[in-house]
């Protein structure tokens, strides 16, 4: 029997082609999420309990997804071995320092593995190699903090009635001693304003009073200035007077010899030809008497 | 010669693709008000990873709808025949149809994906479509094609038989594929209940344990 050949149908072809596009976009996808298009390294890490630690969970570092826990393993020494798979362009950040904690952001989401990163060397580190161990810090669960809290209860209990005994004991008195103070400092500032307000009234009174006085003072200091002034005037003139009298130029002493008077204006022995010249304001070139 | 089913034609694509964006988009409306739209990106993850566990059910039923009377009328064609021959048809038609229904898995997927992004937008939508399916779980993906695979196998077997039976009891067309789409969707809830409950919670689910 000859077997026809079947034509081939291209919308079959065509829509197939397009489901396996799509089928390979979606395995790219969840390939990036999971860095199976990028080397990784292998991590581990020793705890002693694997609550909480699944495999697939995430691993990030500063909050950023680098990888994700591949595998858990009960060793025989009852420890529990965690490998991380992390992205190998990210493995330069984590060093001999970087510590691996459990974290939860927020009470209902997703668990994940946080390394902290070396920033001490960062970059210029000996970077860690595959099969490197971790140190891996128990974060406290939530029924550990339970506890805690619990057992913090009962202190504070404690210290919540003892502070409540002192403030039943001494608010009231305190609230009292503070009442009297406050109705005190009012009665002073009461009083500082009445005294305030009287006394600018009298300062005021004197200041005017003084001000007047002051006034007064001053024209009589005027009038008695002027009356000095006639008085040196008249005083003036007449020793002006009694200077050009004849009765005084008759007193006047006659002229001593000259080279023999100690007063000798001019100590060098004349010469001839040499006349002593009269001083200034001396009437009839005679020497003025000291 | 027998007809060839299982081709994939723009029919059968364009209800794959109506189907996974109507579960996508009502899964995010029944559950975001809910939430208070405070974790819209998580409903979408959600709404993507149940179209991928429902995807094998509801493409074996289009499947069934689509393909149903031929199959029945090609297992009516072989009532006078031994059992043997039903099987050699199954062999011959089996390898078309479940490649078929696994092409249509990505088509779904992919309109489930973007039925997500633009129902509730909360970045970017590339940037949201790459974190979709980053967020979708291979085994899961794996699961969901080889359910697919062995959901087609099992209604192909199924219609081709209750079409050999009805030609055998000489019964209508119609009852012989009323009775295979009954048969068949008791069948695949069985199985899939039989792998949520006997087998591994994992595979089942996707989901990866310790």
């Amino acid at each position: 029997m000859s077997r026809r050949r079947r034509p081939i149908n291209h919308e079959h072809l065509g829509l197939l082609a397009g489901g396996a596009a799509l089928l390979a976009l979606l395995v790219a996808g969840m390939g990036t999420g999971r860095n199976w298009w990028s080397r990784s390294l292998e991590l581990n890490f020793r705890t002693y309990s694997a609550s909480g630690l699944q495999p697939g969970m995430e691993v990030k570092i500063s909050g950023f997804p680098v990888g994700h826990v591949q595998r858990i393993q009960l060793l025989n020494d009852a420890q529990v071995k965690v490998t991380l798979s992390i992205a190998a362009n990210r493995a330069a950040m984590v060093g001999r320092r970087s510590r691996a904690t459990l974290t939860q952001d927020g009470l209902i989401s997703k668990p994940y593995i946080a390394i902290s990163p070396d920033l001490n060397d960062l970059g210029q580190q000996q970077a860690v190699a595959n099969g490197d161990s971790l140190i891996y810090e128990t974060s406290p669960d939530l029924a550990s903090l339970i506890k805690q809290l619990a057992a913090s209860r009962v202190p504070l209990q404690q210290v919540i009635t003892r502070a409540g005994a002192l403030m039943e004991r001494r608010l009231p008195q305190s609230l009292n001693q503070l009442d009297r103070t406050l109705s005190s400092g009012e009665q002073l500032s009461t009083l500082l304003q009445r005294e305030v307000t009287a006394g600018s009234g009298m300062l005021q009174g004197r200041v005017s009073q003084a001000t007047d006085q002051l006034e007064q003072t001053l024209t009589t200091v005027q009038a008695t200035l002027v009356e000095i002034q006639g008085l040196a005037r008249s005083s003036n003139q007449l020793l002006r007077g009694i200077r050009n009298s004849w009765l005084l130029q008759m007193l006047e002493p006659a002229a001593a010899p000259a080279g023999v008077s100690g007063n000798s204006v001019n100590p060098a022995p004349a010469g001839p030809g040499s006349t002593a010249k009269p001083a200034a304001g001396c009437p009839g070139g005679a020497p003025c008497r000291d | 010669m027998a007809a060839r089913v299982g081709l994939l034609d723009f029919g059968s694509v364009g209800l794959s693709l109506l189907s996974g964006a109507l579960i996508s988009m009502g899964f995010i409306q029944l559950l975001a008000p809910a939430l208070e739209s405070v974790a819209n990106v998580n409903v979408q993850v959600l709404a993507v990873l149940t179209t991928t566990l429902a995807a094998p059910l509801v493409i074996s039923l289009l499947v069934l709808l689509r393909e149903g009377p031929l199959l029945v009328r090609l297992g009516g064609k072989l009532a006078r025949r031994p059992p043997r021959w039903l099987l050699r048809l199954w062999l011959q038609q089996v390898k078309g149809l479940t490649l078929a229904c696994m092409g249509l898995v990505p088509y779904m997927l992919a309109a489930a994906m973007l039925a997500a992004t633009l129902t509730r937008p909360e970045i970017s939508s590339l940037a949201e479509l790459q974190f979709l399916a980053s967020n979708l779980n291979p085994p899961l993906l794996l699961l969901a094609l080889f359910k697919t695979g062995l959901f087609a196998s099992l209604v192909l077997w199924i219609s081709l038989d209750q079409g050999a039976r009805a030609g055998r009891q000489r019964l209508s067309g119609s009852a012989a594929l009323s009775r295979a789409i009954t048969v068949s969707m008791a069948v695949l809830l069985g199985v899939d209940l039989f792998w949520v409950l006997a087998l591994a919670p994992n595979l089942s689910g996707g989901m990866a344990g310790p």
